[in-house]
């Protein structure tokens, strides 16, 4: 591959190789449209945290009907921020820095346009489809199939268009920046597919090809390294590129680049399993996840070190420079939260800190002082050069960086604090051994001002972007009209065509040959050969997830099966799917950790065997409200119908937003035959009676369970409505453990 | 090798050792040679030492499992509640009947009752989701130390939680005591009654 690359020569055009000098013009356009599309992007999608953040701290502002409440907005919110904002940063990064970092035009300006229209096509997928409750639920993995395919389609699209840009490229070598952004494509590629594999019972709904534990160990090697190779290598790439640039100082050491690129790229994709401490998830993974967390810890500071240490002899450039500013607090943050991942991975920490605030705040350092302080550093350094005037207001982008940086400060010291006090609040016990805080709610009332205290982060950094909005407005209306491709002369390298002559040399002659090009080390030999490059990505990638995921899903053992645990009945089905719909596994875990607080407050913990039926597996990562594992049976139906209608009802300081409509809409049906089919593909013993009586069967339960409804004295008449089949499901949570027999014939 | 000419502006080196690598310039962009910072070599291989050394724990059992972790805080808490067993009163029929008619009692009954019970049981004991509790009808038994057991153990099977481990010893005879003094309140709106009535069989 290497070799076919080093022999295209003659192109484009000319005879005499070593003197000719070749034009080339940029496609600024394309990052134009990009920077835009980031800015307004990431300001949808910060309106829609702050949304949320309101509705966290007063409930009453859920009540905006059903396709506005928590559970629709919040993967609204992180697909806006992940995808649409730092997506679209990351790419204008790309288009920018690659060309000239290859002086090469982008390989297609169709395929770049493509790209672009593509990608924002899919944001407004993701942004009408998600509040209508379309979701695979999958944390970052939400969008259905047909989403899906369109972003591998894009995502295939802009790795070609970028890949053949190396191909023409007039640079012999690639730069640092360049092997994240190649690291970055590929290992995208192949998480998204991974994690995406579903078999379809809808145009809009689907389940999961993996089960319970698999499912649940696959999503979080896909969502840890989404993180990774999405929201940190593409932007240490970014950094590579406009951190030198705007301090004008060469980078601090480039042995400190390759060590660090390559120990992130091995090391990172082992570390999912993190995410899954204390769960049913066998725990040699949980342990492998551990200790490469912590040896990611050294390989992630490389990166900040080369930032900040680059900026030696450049400080002072802090005092008027705003870009620098950005720069250097976004790099501080990157150190912080690269710290704190390895340290909130460790078993003992995360014990405390898994399902509070605590990880939303490790997240938003990281979200909002990395990827978003890199962003608008960026921006402000692209925009004059971009729209080829000066920046309209200096003045304005400090303010937005102090702004910036007390929200940030104002929204994590809320979150630590919030997430401290909760975890320590769930584990408290009394001298006589009982739980210090039983009732869930006096846990959620004790953090209610630090929800607030985020209210007022989150509007200042929200507020502190529209300043960059505005700024960017104002300065592309005073550019000039002319804003054509800049142009550059290149010298046509040489070396393209050297592999041609050199095809007839001798043995000793090609000796020579080789001692000469690995005089400098063989990653400079590397270097030069982007084919074998990525190649040796793509290997760097696949050894730990191979080792991670192929014995997890071969050898047995790692999922117990345990004889009374059955397949849900077709109402239970239809059940879950309102629970996904609804997001209730935003703020609702189903997995009780094997600690004595949580076996006190929610029952036997979680076991492996019982999660054999669910696709997708709704272990959930965040417990705003109480854990739902052993939900079943613990309450009368009845006391679900007045919880959902009202929560405050039966629980009168309950933060969660009421579900009426749930008592009202009609339970469809529709497709509860074909759910079953598609489960027995998927292994799910049903049989094909049970399959071709699924209506029967779902509204004899449903029947059932209305009638017991009316007995206990609530309204009558809810056997078609979507109550209760959201019931039949949750009565029937946790509970096939308890059984001594597998329950019968399943009505 | 590439673009050499950019000799001119290169910027003075901040360090007498920072040496530029030649042909390393991109759009610009200049690399020193700077070796990695000890510090940070040395990190990086204890935590390999040290994940090695915590592999081989797990395996060979010197590093406790989740299990084991959760084995010996259970012990710790079951010891914790021994001794506060052995020094909680002995709850039967003859104490808590020597608790009725207690102001202070009842009152700490009354709060408890808000918090756990009026849910399900309407705020005055006229029952909801749950029985009522003011008449003279009982699905498991009146007496006294009927309400503490339905209390303390729950009735899993209707729904009804156990309150023993959740509230504590004292306010479940509190409970118990104040339930009782709700019998034959007649508040308003009451559910039907349930179960057998007192003393008939």
């Amino acid at each position: 591959m290497a070799t076919v690359l080093e022999e295209v020569s003659g192109r484009p055009g000319g005879s005499n190789p070593s003197t000719e000098i070749e034009t080339v013009r940029y496609d600024d356009a394309i990052v134009r449209l990009f920077v835009m599309a980031t800015l307004i992007w990431g300001l949808v999608g910060m309106l829609v945290g702050l949304v949320l953040a309101v509705q966290l701290a007063w409930w009453p502002a859920n009540g905006l009907g059903e396709y506005f409440t928590y559970g629709r907005l919040r993967p609204l919110h992180t697909n806006a921020v992940v995808f649409a904002f730092a997506g679209n940063a990351v790419f204008a990064a790309v288009y920018y820095s690659s060309q000239r970092l290859l002086k090469a035009r982008m390989f297609s300006d169709v395929m770049s346009k493509f790209h672009f229209w593509g990608w924002q096509g899919i944001i407004v997928a993701a942004a009408i489809t998600l509040p209508m409750g379309y979701t695979q639920t999958k944390e970052y993995a939400e969008l259905e199939w047909p989403i899906d395919i369109v972003t591998t389609l894009v995502w295939v699209v802009f790795a070609v268009n970028f890949f053949l840009t190396l191909r023409n490229r007039r640079e012999k070598h690639l730069y640092v920046a360049l092997w994240f952004y190649i690291a970055s494509i590929i290992t995208v590629a192949v998480l998204h597919i991974v994690n995406n594999l579903v078999i379809p019972t809808g145009l809009f709904t689907s389940f999961s090809m993996y089960a319970g534990v698999h499912d649940a160990m696959i999503q979080w090697w896909y969502g840890h390294n989404a993180v990774a190779f999405l929201l940190t290598t593409p932007f240490l790439g970014l950094m590579y590129y406009f951190l030198p640039k705007a301090a004008d100082r060469p980078v601090f050491s480039y042995r400190l680049s390759i060590l660090h690129f390559w120990s992130i790229v091995f090391i990172y994709i082992w570390a999912g399993p993190h995410h899954l401490h204390y769960t049913s998830l066998p725990e040699w993974a949980s342990t492998v996840g551990m200790v490469f967390s912590i040896m990611l810890w050294m390989p992630s500071w490389g990166g900040m070190i080369n930032g900040l240490f680059t900026l030696r002899g450049a400080w002072h450039k802090l005092r008027d420079e705003p870009v620098l500013k950005f720069f250097v607090v976004g790099i501080t943050f990157y150190g912080m939260a690269t710290f704190e991942g390895p340290m909130m991975s460790i078993k003992t920490v995360n014990a405390l800190s898994h399902y509070t605030d605590w990880t939303v705040a490790h997240v938003h350092a990281g979200a909002l002082g990395w990827n978003g302080f890199m962003t608008f550093g960026m921006i402000y350094w692209l925009i004059p050069r971009l729209w080829k005037t000066k920046l309209w207001s200096t003045r304005l982008a400090n303010t937005h960086f102090w702004l910036g940086t007390i929200g940030i400060l104002l929204y994590i010291i809320a979150m630590y604090s919030a997430g401290i006090t909760q975890g320590l609040m769930w584990r408290a016990f009394d001298e006589t051994g009982r739980l210090m805080y039983p009732d869930f709610m006096e846990t959620v009332v004790a953090i209610m001002p630090m929800y607030w205290v985020r209210v007022l982060g989150g509007s200042l950094y929200f507020f502190s972007a529209t300043l960059c909005g505005v700024n960017l407005f104002m300065t592309a209306r005073s550019a000039p009209k002319d804003l054509s491709d800049p142009v550059v002369q290149v010298a046509r390298p040489a070396w393209r065509d050297r592999q041609v002559m050199a095809s007839t040399v001798n043995y000793d002659e090609a000796l020579f040959g080789l001692q000469d090009k690995l005089k400098h080390g063989w990653h400079r030999l590397l270097e030069g050969w982007p084919a074998v490059f990525s190649v040796l990505v793509l290997v760097a990638i696949s050894v730990g997830s191979i080792v991670e995921i192929v014995p997890m899903l071969l050898v047995r053992n790692n999922v117990p099966t345990i004889a009374t645990v059955m397949p849900y009945s077709p109402l239970e089905l239809e059940g879950r799917d309102i629970y996904i719909k609804e997001g209730c596994v935003s703020c609702h875990t189903q997995m009780i950790r094997p600690l004595r607080s949580e076996i006190e407050r929610y029952g036997e913990y979680s076991k492996a065997g019982e999660g054999i039926y669910d696709r997708p597996h709704l272990w959930g990562s965040k417990r705003t409200g109480p854990d739902l594992a052993r939900l079943g049976g613990k309450y009368p139906h009845l006391w679900h119908v007045r919880h959902m209608e009202d929560p405050r009802s039966t629980s009168p300081s309950s933060i969660m937003p009421s579900y009426p409509w749930l008592l009202t809409k009609s339970l469809d049906l529709g497709s509860t035959q074909k759910k079953l089919e598609v489960m027995m593909m998927l292994g799910v013993p049903y049989t094909i009676d049970q399959a071709d009586q699924a209506i029967d069967l779902a509204q004899a339960q449903a029947l059932e369970i209305a009638r017991e409804i009316a007995e206990q004295g609530g309204p009558e008449g809810l056997e078609d409505k979507e109550i209760v089949a959201l019931i039949a499901y949750m009565q029937r949570l946790g509970i096939d453990i308890k059984r001594e027999q597998p329950r019968g014939a399943r009505r | 090798m590439n673009a050499p000419n950019k000799s001119a502006s290169l910027p003075e080196p901040s360090e007498q050792d920072d040496v530029l690598i030649t042909g390393h310039d991109y759009d610009g962009i200049m690399e020193y040679d700077n070796p990695m910072p000890g510090w940070w070599l040395a990190i990086l291989y204890l935590t390999i030492v040290w994940s090695i050394f915590y592999v081989a724990g797990m395996g060979l059992g010197f590093i406790n499992s989740y299990e084991d972790d959760l084995k010996h805080s259970m012990i710790e808490i079951n010891e914790m509640r021994r001794g506060a067993v052995a020094a909680a009163p002995n709850v039967d029929q003859s104490y808590l009947a020597g608790l009725v008619g207690n102001a202070e009692v009842i009152d700490t009954g009354r709060q408890a009752y808000a918090f756990s019970c009026a849910v399900c049981h309407a705020a005055e004991g006229q029952g909801q989701i749950g029985p009522n509790l003011t008449d003279d009808h009982w699905l498991h038994g009146g007496e006294l130390v009927d309400i503490y057991k339905a209390i303390y153990d729950g009735v899993p099977a209707k729904g009804m939680p156990a309150w023993g481990s959740v509230l504590s010893s004292a306010e479940n005879v509190a409970l118990a005591v104040f339930i009782d003094s709700l019998r034959g309140t007649e508040p308003a709106n009451p559910k039907a009654a349930q179960g057998k009535p007192m003393g008939g069989d």
